[in-house]
């Protein structure tokens, strides 16, 4: 466990300015509590101060997970979103994309969302924007990246994918044990 | 196809390019002659032969072409193989051959006629034998499944396999196509427009109503609306589970409005006409207005606003094309309360139409419910019927399930009735089964009435309710007046059957009453008495409550006159076969006295005993008024049975009922008065037959056991018997209805344990009492404390909100001393800022007040600081500093305190961490510092700070002004210059002129001694324009200004001029001026000397006028009147003015033809 270098932090940071822009400030600037990002097996936790002083006790090869897992870093040091993520993603996001009740399913098992599916999109979302998406019921689901531009949405046909699936709350049932 | 002997067509091919048609001619005339000789050379792109052969017609024998083909044939000949072969014929020949034949097929058929032409030609198509005239329908003879139809057309017969089935369908064309029929007009049979219209018959029903045009008010429909409002997300009804913030009460009218709301009233009372279809509605309106009223106009507002927003939308989407997402801005927040609320707004608009406005949210909620609950009741009713009578009540939703149970009974009994009714055979089974159905209703509400103690005050509002609701009764009554009797006459019908013409009496007896009941008043009173029976039976066992909620005011009532006859129905069983079952009713006697004794297991030991019970005591109860309530009564009995245990809960809810009991006590007993006398009176009719089946009693009993004991003894429960004592009479009427003998058979068991159990209640009742008080004593002490406290504090508050601040922060006695300082030195500077500027004198004066209060941006540490920063300025409010500047210091200062706290190195490493991680975001995002507005202010102080007003009089000023202008002058000045370079070309040349004209006149001068000759000659052969230019100036030097002021000017004089004037003379000759321009002018002058040889004498002369004449002559007659006149005649004559004008109609001429050719020679120059 340690901190993120100034490389992985930036990596980060890059990835979760996709989904939620400025309001990563938020995550790491919160009055609540000091909180940070630690790495730990190539994974990323969000930690509160508190918890990362707890962990401190115990041994690198004991300690399986801490605070919130955000992602990983692949071997290629690319970053990863898991979607233990969600949870903070979720209120910040910026673009979202809301799924009809039908797609659900679909989302929930991997697939992408088609246009069919799309029940409702923010505005001005561009191509390959990072979204989250929810259910009709504004539960978060998972997130993706946008296909299509909120534009392209309007006239492309209605089996065309418009958010790219990256991860879904399904994975919490599918990856249970890769997740951690 | 040549004749055999006849002419030929031969291709000789392989010729070389050489032969020509004779060399050709030539050759094949040794065979035959040649007719004609078509040579044909093939020349490829470059010219070059490539092959050339020829078509020759020769008149050949077939002998004579086997020679000539051998003997040709593949011999090279003249640069060539010869290659003969019999041509194919010209296509020429072809064609005037078909021409031919046709011409003669033509005449032949003229010949033979049409039609067999046209047969001809079909059977030459290969359609045989066919027959024009065919009907149609017939097959085309020879080909299966082709068939004639109308005009002679061909069409196929189709087999066709139908969707669904295996069958094949044949479709015939014939049948189908060109079938179209005329149909003749028939004048005879005319039909009157109005004829053609016609009404429809039907009922009063909405379904003929609209056949005949009549629609309905127009409704929105609920789920359009909601799809509009496109905020939320589930508008459709369906959808409504997926908001977990909806009530159930909202749900229900969705669900309902149709389908549902008719079928549970159907399933609850079977057999209510007097039920007006349009309870439920009514009552939802209410339910939806009520709701409305709370949601507000905002809400409707941002609601309107919402539906706007989403329809433009849906018109942009359209615009586009139809999408079937919804793009929604950045700052979208879902609003299950909106959605809620809009749910609420369909429901409305549903019902609004059709029903007046009315609000009473309890009444409208519990509605609802109970059409929920009449909706779980219809499938639950089925199953209690089979399943143990053991239900429990689920302690939340007090309220549905209060409804639900409420409801419980109707419906079920609304069931057993119809089965009653059904089997009407063997009444026996069917009373028996009434029994035991009835029971598994009953214990739900026992539990109900246990809950319901607790929520007593509650009920007493819902009492009051009752009366805002009776208004609408009386409506309603007032319409249902009518439908009542009608259900008279059909309980008349009903009853008659199923009963012993004893009872038949007693229905109409009933029927009547109910009739009345009709009258508002009477609702009223019976409802007032319901309430009354309802109210006082708990405090009597201490357990019943009522459960009476305001709404159930009108379905009681009429749940009262449905069950009524049920009851009555039965209670008629239970008589006629009472006394059968005597051995039955004493074992229900005792289990009621089990109920008396609030035994838990009463209701478990005898639940088939009970549910006869409860039959008998409804039959009992045969004032009809009574009737249902009673049997709520005896329901509520058996629940008191249940409830025993809890029993203390309801005990507690009935001694907070006490005080009010007895105040409704005094209303009640006043209106049901008038009910109450009709009763005794059929309740006599009713009950005296009832009597003999002892069982019948054991409630009556128990009531009236409690009920004689207020009003003759007095015991130590006095509370519960002051209770009572509105029911005291009532139960002495019950009384003396029921035979003395009777009761006291029954009081004389119950009694002592009633009384036993009573006292033991009422003193455990007392005992809460006390404890409530306690406890409310000390709540009311401690909100009273609270209270004064409040009061208190508000007192001390003088000023403002700011003050308030200020209060609580001197109340915080933690910073009394620094908010001191700032005090004092707030006011030493504003006093002495009030003795150093005279200006802010007066404006201090005004708000001195103000000026000596704290600021709230002063007080604290950074207050402090914020005030040493003002300090240096002056009170100017550029300068002011505000709570903006103070913010920055503040972050400094934290800044610079955060690492102060941050004692222990692992957080100056987190917090460093932090700050890095902060750095980093905003170089990704490039966002800004933290804090724009800073960085804003001091941009705005840079921007002020460089901003200075121009004053163009100061010379340092200058420097503001901008460069542009001496570039611009710059360009001007080259403007110019081109300007005046266009303009100088022309200058320059008359320049040039004038020099040339110089040189001419050195010239003149040098020839001077023949001036006049050199003057004329010189322009008679120069171009006219080049003879004004060069004279005008010459002339106006040396002689023509003479000829001017002089008014007798010699002839000499005047020669250069006329000279001049007469020069444009266009002679023919006139040379082009551009040649003459050319020309030396040396040469012309050389020219000119020997013509005008002769001349230069006289010239040379200049003074011999009689020469000039006549050498003039031509234009001057001898003594021309004009040589006297002088210059003058034609200065100004016409004829010089015909001449100018000439002339420059002339010069116009010419330029435009010079610029045609300038035009045309710079056209010609471009490409």
């Amino acid at each position: 466990m340690r901190p993120l270098t100034e490389e992985e932090t930036r990596t980060l940071f890059q990835k979760l300015s996709k989904y939620i822009g400025e309001n990563i400030q938020l995550l790491v600037d919160r009055p609540d509590g000091t909180y940070c990002f630690r790495l730990h097996k190539d994974r990323v936790y969000y930690v509160s101060e508190k918890i990362l002083k707890l962990a401190v006790n115990i041994s690198r090869e004991n300690l399986v997970s801490l605070g919130t897992c955000f992602g990983k870093f692949t071997k290629t040091q690319k970053f990863r979103l898991h979607i233990t993520a969600l949870d903070y993603l979720a209120p910040y996001a910026k673009h979202k994309v809301w799924v009809k009740p039908g797609a659900e399913q679909s989302f929930l098992y991997g697939n992408h969302v088609l246009k069919s599916g799309l029940g409702r999109i923010t505005e001005n979302t561009n191509q390959y924007q990072g979204l989250v998406v929810y259910s009709m019921a504004d539960v978060p689901l998972g997130f993706g990246v946008a296909a299509k531009s909120t534009q392209d949405c309007r006239k492309v046909d209605p089996m065309s994918i418009v958010v790219f699936h990256q991860a879904d709350i399904g994975e919490y049932v599918r990856h249970e044990d890769t997740l951690i | 196809m040549a004749a055999s002997g006849g002419e030929r067509r031969l291709f000789v091919g392989g010729l070389g390019p050489t032969v020509t048609q004779d060399d050709v001619r030539a050759q094949l005339s040794r065979f035959g002659a040649v007719s004609s000789v078509e040579l044909v050379s093939r020349v490829d792109v470059l010219g070059n032969p490539e092959k050339t052969f020829a078509y020759v017609n020769v008149a050949l024998s077939e002998a004579a072409l086997q020679r000539c083909l051998s003997a040709l044939n593949k011999t090279a000949w003249k640069g060539g193989t010869l290659q003969v072969q019999l041509a194919k014929e010209s296509f020429l020949h072809r064609l005037a051959k078909e021409r031919q034949q046709a011409k003669a097929k033509q005449e032949q058929q003229f010949s033979d006629g049409p039609t067999a032409g046209s047969e001809t030609s079909l059977g030459k198509n290969g359609i045989l034998e066919f027959h024009m005239k065919a009907v149609p329908g017939t097959e085309v003879p020879g080909h299966k499944d082709w068939v004639v139809s109308k005009f002679g057309r061909v069409l196929p017969v189709l087999h066709l396999r139908s969707q669904n089935k295996r069958k094949i369908l044949k479709y015939d064309p014939s049948k189908y196509c060109h079938n179209l029929k005329k149909f003749e007009q028939d004048v005879t049979n005319t039909v009157s427009i109005s004829d053609l219209t016609w009404k429809l018959e039907g009922g009063d029903d909405t379904m003929s109503k609209k056949r005949q045009g009549q629609f309905p008010a127009f409704r929105n429909c609920p789920p359009k609306r909601a799809k509009v409002g496109g905020n939320h997300c589930s508008p459709a009804p369906p959808n409504v589970a997926q908001q977990p913030d909806v009530q159930k009460a909202d749900l229900s009218p969705v669900e309902l409005p149709t389908s549902g709301s008719s079928r549970h009233k159907n399933s609850q009372k079977p057999e209510t006409v007097f039920l007006p279809a349009s309870k439920s509605p009514f009552v939802r309106s209410r339910n939806t207005m009520s709701d409305d009223d709370i949601d507000s106009e905002d809400e409707l507002k941002a609601m309107i606003a919402e539906e706007k927003k989403s329809q433009k939308m849906v018109f942009e989407t359209d615009s586009t094309e139809r999408d079937s997402f919804e793009v929604v801005s950045s700052d979208f927040k879902p609003s299950p309360a909106s959605s809620g609320v809009k749910h609420k707004r369909t429901q409305a608009s549903c019902s609004n139409s059709s029903h007046p406005a009315e609000s009473d949210k309890e009444y409208d909620s519990g509605d609802t419910d109970e059409i929920i609950a009449g909706g779980k009741n219809g499938d639950q009713s089925k199953n209690k019927a089979k399943t143990s009578p053991k239900r429990k009540a689920k302690p939340k939703e007090k309220k549905d399930c209060l409804q639900n149970r409420t409801d419980h009974p109707s419906s079920g009994h609304a069931t057993e009735i119809r089965k009653g009714r059904h089997s009407s055979g063997n009444e026996k089974e069917s009373s028996t089964k009434l029994a035991t159905k009835k029971l598994p209703c009953t214990p739900p509400e026992s539990e109900d009435g246990s809950e319901e103690n607790l929520d007593y005050d509650s009920m007493m509002t819902n009492c009051y309710r009752l009366d805002l609701t009776l208004a609408d009764l009386e409506k309603l009554a007032s319409e249902g007046v009518q439908k009542a009797e009608d259900s008279d006459d059909c309980t008349e019908q009903d009853l008659p059957r199923r009963q012993v013409p004893d009872f038949s009496q007693k229905k109409r007896k009933a029927s009547n009453r109910r009739a009345q009941c009709i009258n508002p008043s009477d609702i009223l009173a019976s409802l007032l008495e319901g309430e009354e029976i309802s109210d006082r039976k708990p405090p009597q066992e201490n357990m019943w409550k009522s459960k009476f909620q305001a709404f159930k005011g009108v379905g009681a009532l009429y749940e009262g006159e449905t069950l009524r006859k049920p009851f009555r129905d039965t209670g008629g069983f239970a008589h006629k076969k009472g006394h059968s079952w005597n051995q039955e009713a004493s074992a229900n006697s005792v289990g009621k006295q089990a109920f008396g004794s609030n035994t838990c297991s009463s209701e478990e030991m005898f639940p088939p005993q009970d549910g006869r019970e409860t039959n008998e005591v409804d039959g009992l109860a045969h004032c009809p008024g009574k009737a249902p309530r009673k049997r709520q009564a005896s329901r509520d009995q058996c629940s008191t049975g249940q409830s025993s245990t809890p029993g203390s809960e309801c005990e507690n809810g009935s001694v907070s009922s006490l005080s009010s009991l007895d105040t409704k006590k005094t209303h009640r007993t006043d209106l049901g008065s008038d009910a109450g006398m009709r009763k005794p009176k059929q309740g006599k009719s009713d009950s005296l037959p009832l009597r003999p089946s002892p069982g019948q009693e054991p409630k009556p009993v128990v009531l009236k056991t409690h009920a004689k004991k207020p009003i003759q003894v007095s015991v130590e429960r006095v509370s519960a018997f002051s209770r009572m004592q509105g029911k005291a009479p009532r139960g002495s009427q019950e009384e003396t209805n029921c035979p003395p003998p009777q009761i006291p058979s029954s009081d004389a068991i119950s009694p002592p344990k009633n009384s036993q159990d009573n006292q033991k209640r009422l003193a455990a009742l007392e005992e809460r009492k006390r404890e409530r008080e306690l406890q409310k004593q000390l709540v009311r002490s401690a909100l009273s404390s609270v209270d004064s406290s409040l009061a208190s504090k508000p007192t001390h508050i003088v000023f403002g909100s700011d003050s308030e601040e200020e209060t609580e922060e001197k109340g915080g006695s933690e910073q009394p001393l620094p908010e001191n300082r700032v005090k004092q030195d707030l006011t030493g500077k504003t006093s002495g800022k009030l003795f150093e500027s005279s200006e802010d004198d007066e404006q201090e004066s005004d708000d001195d007040e103000a000026r000596f209060q704290i600021k709230p941006q002063f007080e604290g540490k950074a207050g402090k600081k914020l005030m040493n920063l003002q300090s240096h300025f002056g009170t100017d409010d550029r300068f002011r500093m505000d709570a903006r500047f103070l913010e920055s210091e503040s972050e400094e200062e934290e800044e610079a305190e955060e690492p102060k706290k941050a004692e222990t190195n692992e957080e100056a490493e987190l917090i460093a961490e932090k700050k890095k991680n902060l750095d980093m975001i905003q170089n990704l995002l490039h966002i800004g510092h933290p804090t724009p507005k800073l960085s804003k202010e001091e941009m705005a102080a840079k921007q002020f700070r460089n901003i200075v007003r121009y004053d163009p009089t100061r010379l340092d000023h200058a420097t503001f002004e901008r460069k542009t202008d001496p570039e611009e002058k710059e360009s001007k000045a080259r403007r110019r210059k081109k300007r005046e370079e266009a303009e100088k070309l022309p200058e320059v040349s008359k320049d040039l002129y004038h020099s040339i004209a110089a040189d001419l006149k050195d010239r003149f001068r040098a020839t001077e001694p023949a001036p006049g000759g050199t003057g004329a000659t010189g322009p008679w052969n120069e171009t006219p324009e080049e003879l004004e230019t060069t004279e005008a100036p010459s002339a106006g030097l040396s002689e023509f200004t003479f000829s001017f002021f002089g008014p007798d000017s010699n002839g000499a004089k005047e020669e250069p001029y006329k000279i001049e004037a007469r020069a444009p003379g266009r002679m023919a000759w006139q040379q082009d001026p551009r040649f003459q321009d050319s020309s030396s002018e040396e040469e012309e002058e050389e020219e000119v000397e020997p013509d005008d040889g002769s001349r230069e004498a006289a010239g040379t002369g200049e003074v011999p006028l009689p020469e000039k004449p006549a050498r003039r002559f031509f234009f001057f007659s001898e003594n021309d009147e004009r040589l006297g006149v002088g210059p003058e005649s034609f200065w100004q004559g016409s004829g010089s003015r015909a001449s100018s004008e000439d002339w420059e109609s002339r010069t116009m001429v010419l330029l435009q033809d010079c610029r045609k050719k300038h035009k045309a020679a710079k056209r010609k120059a471009k490409p």
